[in-house]
């Protein structure tokens, strides 16, 4: 169970952001340790050996000026006086044969015999005696003073390789204490700034589990890229929340707005098939119901049109769109209809050209003609300019008709909403809604003046691409 | 004539093949996708019908399959969906032609005949009659029982679609595709208005009528 969940920390990005961090810090230090030790070691090495052979320059120089003896008296005098950095000293013939040898009593530990069997006339050769008992060494360097003497001069290394132990133990406990606060640090800040995307994790487990779209990311107000990432998802999660919303309401909406058609048209079912005597009432019965089911499916497809439309899953094949064309060939459509009754359809236009789906468009447009054709008293005129602003286009339908009483107003863009006025006149109460929805899809807006004497104006604006 | 049925709702192909039965097709029928390519594919077909969803092998597929192999059968795709997709309408403009379910039987009967018709039409025709009533296509002149007949662009349209189609009931989403080229519900009476105009023209002076209406379905032209 612990190993799982050492498993599972891995996965976490702050666990691994620490992690990396720690190991680049290591593989950084090691370096820095490699580099200062090498450094460290051969700066000591060097000073031995400098202070060695100046010693031994120096009882050059003595023996030169002085002979043999003066040299003796001297080294036994130093190594007396010099006792905290000791060395040993040897005379040789040119045999070998040790003539005279001062050493600190506790270097016994060296083997200082050897000397006689390592060659002493290679002066190059730096001589080297290892300790008995511990890593310790001797090093000697060797000096000619005459054709019969020889003089060699050693120092133990122990105090070098002393110091550089004790950096050595020193720099690794530093480095594990540093690694072990880096760590813990770097695993705390990744951990405090990472904090959004747990909150996400945590938010979207949580949403997926209980399906409740209505939580939302914390948001820490500060701004940087994890809080955008925050902001952005809980938008998402706002627009997947009303279009739940919106799609349970159209459904509710659709079952509701189909029955009475369906009832209606179950009920003419019925008389057909109970009247099986009277062909002729059973045959318009079977009319009657055909109507029915063509009307039912003109409204389920409109219903759907203005749900989606409203909810913005409506699909627009938008194209580079000539409005003053297609508001020109609705008019040639629809005042062949009114010329049943005079009514005329003028039209004060200049080029349009709008970004917009033509279907749809058409669709809009000519809902509110053929309202304006349908509710125009004989021999009138309905009155369309087509205006081009700076940033918009308007488009003004105005029929002289019996107007919209202001009481109704409010309600006409609402589904399947009939003024009690017209509840004679044929249609769904679906036109104006869907003319709405289609408008605003594409950005636009629709409003309207009306009056009971002056009749209605329908002003339509389309922004501008 | 015969005509390929491919559809997975049995009470569908009940009701279609029952219909051209009457209409006097010989109707063959597939359940599914892999067997309605093969049928396609190997024997001579005058129409074909295809579903779009269909088990092992969807509609589309079956005619972009039948397609490359150089088979020109004309095809009419049904669809469940409203949003007529992107690669119906490809298929519409290579001669196929396409209907949303629910569909009135009359009017995939017309739309059956009338893909038969452009994939076999052979001579020119000059002239129409019904009855007594007769059009010119070249002068462009409508009579009835000698008498000249004054009848509006849009009038002559409608009255050459039902003439075309004699003894056939043309639904209003039809005579608004052909007369307006219009192809959606317009929800409008356009059609009722322009049907009553060349009715009051052509039959109102006559005892004889040759326009009838079929309530919940569309206008025929007919003689009794």
């Amino acid at each position: 169970m612990y190993l799982k969940k050492i498993k599972n920390s891995f996965k976490k990005i702050h666990f691994r952001l620490a992690l990396i961090f720690s190991l680049i810090f290591i593989l950084s230090s090691g370096i820095l340790f490699v580099f200062s030790f090498l450094f460290l070691y051969n700066s000591m090495n060097n000073s031995e050996e400098d202070e060695t052979k100046r010693r031994l320059l120096n009882y050059w120089a003595l023996f030169q000026s002085n002979g043999i003896d003066m040299v003796i008296r001297e080294i036994d005098k130093e190594s007396f006086l010099y006792g905290d950095q000791p060395f040993f000293a040897r005379l040789a013939d040119k045999e070998n044969i040790t003539l005279f040898l001062r050493y600190p009593e506790a270097w016994s530990e060296y083997l200082l015999e050897e000397l006689e069997e390592i060659p002493v006339k290679d002066l190059e050769n730096t001589i080297i005696i290892k300790s008995k008992n511990s890593e310790n060494e001797l090093k000697a360097y060797t000096a000619y003073l005459s054709e019969n003497y020889y003089l060699q001069i050693g120092i133990s290394t122990a105090r070098s390789t002393h110091l550089l132990t004790l950096y050595r133990r020193n720099f690794i406990f530093l480095l594990l204490g540093l690694l072990i606060l880096g760590f813990g640090a770097g695993a705390f800040f990744s951990s405090r700034f990472l904090s959004p995307v747990r909150n996400l994790n945590f938010t979207l487990k949580d949403i997926i589990a209980t399906g409740d779209f209505s939580k939302r990311i914390i948001e820490r107000g500060v701004s940087d890229d994890l809080e955008e990432i925050s902001v952005l998802f809980n938008q998402m999660l706002q627009r997947i929340e009303s279009l739940i919303f919106q799609m349970k309401n159209n459904l509710d909406i659709v079952a509701h707005d189909l029955r009475t058609p369906l009832t209606i048209f179950r009920g003419y079912a019925e008389q057909a098939i109970q009247e099986p005597k009277d062909l002729k009432a059973a045959h318009e019965a079977l009319s009657s119901s055909l109507e029915q089911s063509e009307k039912i499916i003109s409204m389920l497809n409109t219903i759907m049109d203005i749900s989606e439309a409203e909810s913005g899953t409506l699909k627009l094949k938008k194209e580079n769109l000539n409005l003053e064309k297609l508001v020109k060939s609705l008019i040639e459509m629809y005042a062949f209809i009114g010329e049943e009754r005079n009514i005329t359809i003028t039209l004060d236009s200049v080029e349009c050209k709008i970004n917009a789906d033509p279907i749809r468009i058409r669709q809009a447009i000519g809902n509110i003609l053929d309202n304006a054709v349908k509710y125009s008293p004989n021999d009138s005129t309905i009155i369309i300019d087509l205006e081009n602003f700076e940033n918009k286009i308007a488009l003004t339908i105005k029929d002289s008709g019996p107007g919209i009483p202001e009481g109704d107003i409010p309600f006409i863009w609402d589904r399947l909403y009939r003024s009690p006025m017209v509840k004679n006149i044929p249609g769904t109460g679906l036109g104006l809604s869907l003319v709405k929805a289609v408008i605003m899809a594409h950005n636009g807006s629709i409003e309207i003046k009306t009056s009971t004497e002056k009749g209605s104006i329908f002003k339509i604006y389309f922004p501008k691409t | 004539m015969k005509i390929l049925i491919i559809e997975d709702d049995k009470d569908i192909i009940s009701f279609v093949s029952k219909g051209l039965h009457e209409a006097g097709y010989v109707v063959d029928t597939a359940e599914d996708g892999d067997d309605g390519f093969i049928k396609l594919a190997t024997n001579q077909y005058d129409a074909a019908i295809v579903d779009i969803m269909l088990p092992s092998m969807d509609g589309l597929t079956i005619i972009e399959k039948i397609r490359t192999k150089n088979i020109n059968t004309p095809i009419i795709i049904l669809s469940a969906k409203r949003e007529v997709d992107d690669r119906i309408i490809g298929f519409q403009k290579g001669g196929d032609d396409y209907l949303t379910k629910p569909f009135s039987f009359s009017e995939l009967l017309v739309r059956i005949q009338a893909l038969i018709r452009r994939s076999s039409e052979s001579h020119n025709i000059t002239s129409l009659e019904c009855e007594d009533l007769s059009m010119n296509l070249i002068s462009h002149t409508v009579s009835r029982n000698g008498k000249n007949i004054d009848l509006q662009p849009k009038e002559f349209a409608l009255l050459e679609y039902l003439m075309r189609n004699q003894e056939r009931v043309l639904s209003k989403t039809l005579i608004m595709e052909n007369i307006w080229d219009y192809n959606f519900d317009p929800q409008t009476n356009i059609v009722d208005v322009v049907v009553s105009r060349l009715r009051s023209k052509i039959d109102k002076d006559y005892d004889k009528k040759l326009l009838h209406t079929v309530r919940g379905v569309g206008y025929v032209l007919k003689k009794n």
